[in-house]
């Protein structure tokens, strides 16, 4: 019977959610984070209200900014969520460090996403047309199009990876109720525990219902982010009228979110000082995949050349316009950003440097970003029709909501932080047991 | 709650007395813990295959009905003739078909789960039990319950036999 059984090595894990004052520090982050998301009120009226037009998107350039950030944020939910549900799975002893807030983080990620198909409509009070609906016009929704499996793909992504988030906190819960102090928080966290007593028979079914909830994810998730493929190569344009573009998207979206969970690891490690949660060897794994992730990035571009510019001349032309062309910059900083830093995690050094690692992590996020960027705008740049159009560039509006999004997103991370426990107690504590 | 509730420091403990109780042939046996054990899950978890059918079930009926109803909408209220291509789309059917199933399965385990599990509940007379905050942090307890046919003024001194930290007799 060694110690470890017998005193909860998990106190500092604990120790955030019951602090009554969490210092100067987590405030001042809070309210910068705050003060960026109030950008989205304006963000938001502009479309909603002004139309549109306030945007810099226009034929052929019909989706801009608002596209891309919301392939970016889905990328990061689907790939945190997908690499939660195989920790979860696989019972990979990486799984108790990271899964629990590559969950969380997912979830903020999604709600981030969500923002931008519903504000693109114009009429955003008008969503629930989305929905199959008697209305009086006789019309329902047209489930052909990819854009109508995308409105149920994002309504069930966002459910599915809250329900895989909630199920495995409900046992932390419990722990949070009975050692709360305070009566606000004793009832807080009674509410959300839903009356959980770690009986025998509770665990078992935890445990089921625990996998049961991943194995359903991980298809979910490789569907999800085909159907954000299948809106681009179900269309006519010919750098996108592909089948191969959902094996790009995954690897990407797989990327960007392994890239912010490395991000929110070092931070979380170094910040809460959680070293011996998310210790080295987690921080090294990550690393790892980091750079497996950058090898299959790489695959899936010298899968795009070759399917692209060896077979079709239109296809061909289109993305040589996209590589070359007044967007060509795009593009390669999302092929070298997401692919050239990582090759410093070959080395193990680099790995656990924190800012080297942070950095790395930095650059393919920025460089996804600009990749999505390249298909939306690049994209378009060669369609059927000669215009002459002018370049599209993003208006203020454009950004603004972005970076309302991004503080949108660090705001409810630090929440998420703040009130829940960012590492799994029940599993870490599973896991210490020798013998299991 | 009536029976006996004994407090063990750690798992490796609880594990031992629960073996032992169950050797002598104790059957009413349940224990409360701060995180799962394989030990205490093999003895007395019981079946947890039920939570799987209601999932599968759950993701058969809903993309059934989903494809029922699409295919209504789009091949039989409101026909749509595109160039002639077939009104029962398949292809372009599966998609909101395949995610709505993944929905009601991950739902439908959350609501098995939950009412396998006998819960959510507002309350439970365990919560009234001395020290009983502890189960989810520091404490293994062991509760063998009145019912039980070997219950007896013998179970105390069988139950002590093991070393607990603390026993406590519940109700009378």
């Amino acid at each position: 019977m060694s110690a470890s059984t017998d005193a909860p090595p998990v106190d500092p894990v604990l120790a955030v959610p019951l602090a009554e004052r969490f210092g100067l520090p987590w405030k001042l982050a809070v309210a910068a984070a705050l003060a960026v998301a109030a950008l989205l009120p304006y963000a938001l009226t502009g479309p909603a209200f002004r139309g549109i037009g306030v945007w810099g998107t226009n034929v052929p350039y019909v989706w801009g900014f608002d596209l891309a950030s919301y392939a970016w944020w889905v990328g990061i939910a689907n790939g945190a969520a997908l690499f939660a549900s195989i920790l979860v799975l696989m019972r990979h002893g990486l799984r108790t460090a990271v899964n629990r807030f590559a969950n969380g983080l997912a979830l903020a990620a999604a709600a981030c996403a969500a923002i931008f198909p519903v504000f693109h409509l114009g009429r955003p009070w008008l969503a629930y047309w989305m929905l199959p609906y008697p209305s009086v016009l006789g019309l329902w929704p047209q489930f052909r199009s990819p854009l109508t499996w995308d409105f149920w793909a994002i309504l069930t992504h966002f459910t599915a990876i809250a329900l895989l988030w909630y199920v495995g906190l409900i046992p932390d819960l419990a722990t949070l109720r009975d050692r709360a102090r305070t009566r606000r928080r004793q009832v807080f966290y009674a509410l959300l525990a839903l009356g959980w007593r770690g009986s025998a028979r509770q665990w078992a079914l935890h445990e089921r219902a625990h996998r049961l909830v991943a194995l359903t994810l991980i298809p979910l998730l490789f569907l999800m982010q085909a159907i954000v493929a299948y809106e681009f190569a179900a269309t006519l344009v010919p750098d996108w009228h592909a089948t191969h573009l959902p094996v790009w998207f995954v690897s990407t979206g797989l990327q960007v979110g392994l890239a912010t969970v490395l991000v929110v690891a070092l931070g979380l490690r170094h910040g809460l000082r959680l070293d011996a949660h998310v210790d080295a060897g987690d921080v090294d794994a990550l690393g790892r995949l980091l750079l497996a992730l950058s090898l299959i990035t790489l695959y899936a571009y010298a899968s795009d050349w070759f399917a692209q510019l060896l077979v079709e001349p239109r296809s061909r032309a289109a993305l040589l316009v996209r590589m070359a062309g007044d967007y060509g910059p795009l593009y390669w900083s999302g092929l070298l950003l997401a692919v050239i830093p990582p090759q410093l995690l070959w080395f193990r050094r680099w790995r656990l440097s924190p800012w080297a690692a942070g950095s790395v992590g930095a650059l393919v996020l920025v460089g996804t970003y600009c990749a999505y960027l390249s298909i939306v705008v690049g994209g378009l740049q060669l369609d059927h029709l000669a215009l002459a159009a002018p370049t599209y560039a993003p208006t203020f509006a454009e950004v603004s909501l972005l970076l309302g999004t991004l503080g949108l997103f660090v705001a409810m991370l630090l929440g998420s932080i703040r009130l829940l426990p960012v590492v799994s107690v029940y599993e870490t504590r599973q896991d210490a047991r020798p013998g299991t | 709650m009536n029976g006996l509730l004994a407090g063990f420091a750690s798992a490796d403990a609880l594990v031992a007395a629960l073996a032992r109780l169950q050797e002598a042939g104790y059957t009413r046996l349940d224990a409360y813990t701060p995180f799962p054990l394989a030990e205490v899950t093999a003895r007395l978890g019981g079946s947890t295959a039920a939570i799987g059918w209601w999932a599968a079930g759950s993701a058969v009926a809903a993309g059934v009905l989903t494809y029922a109803f699409v295919y209504w909408s789009a091949a039989i209220d409101y026909p749509l003739d595109v160039g002639g291509r077939p009104l029962n789309s398949v292809p372009a059917f599966l998609p909101s078909v395949l995610v709505v199933a993944a929905l009601a399965s991950g739902l439908a385990t959350l609501v098995a789960m939950l009412r396998m599990a006998d819960l959510p509940r507002w309350h439970h007379a365990a919560f009234d039990l001395a020290g009983f905050d502890r189960a989810t942090y520091d404490r293994f307890l062991l509760w063998i319950d009145r019912s039980d046919p070997l219950y007896s003024a013998a179970t105390r001194a069988l139950v002590d036999s093991t070393r607990p930290l603390h026993v406590e007799e519940v109700g009378a």
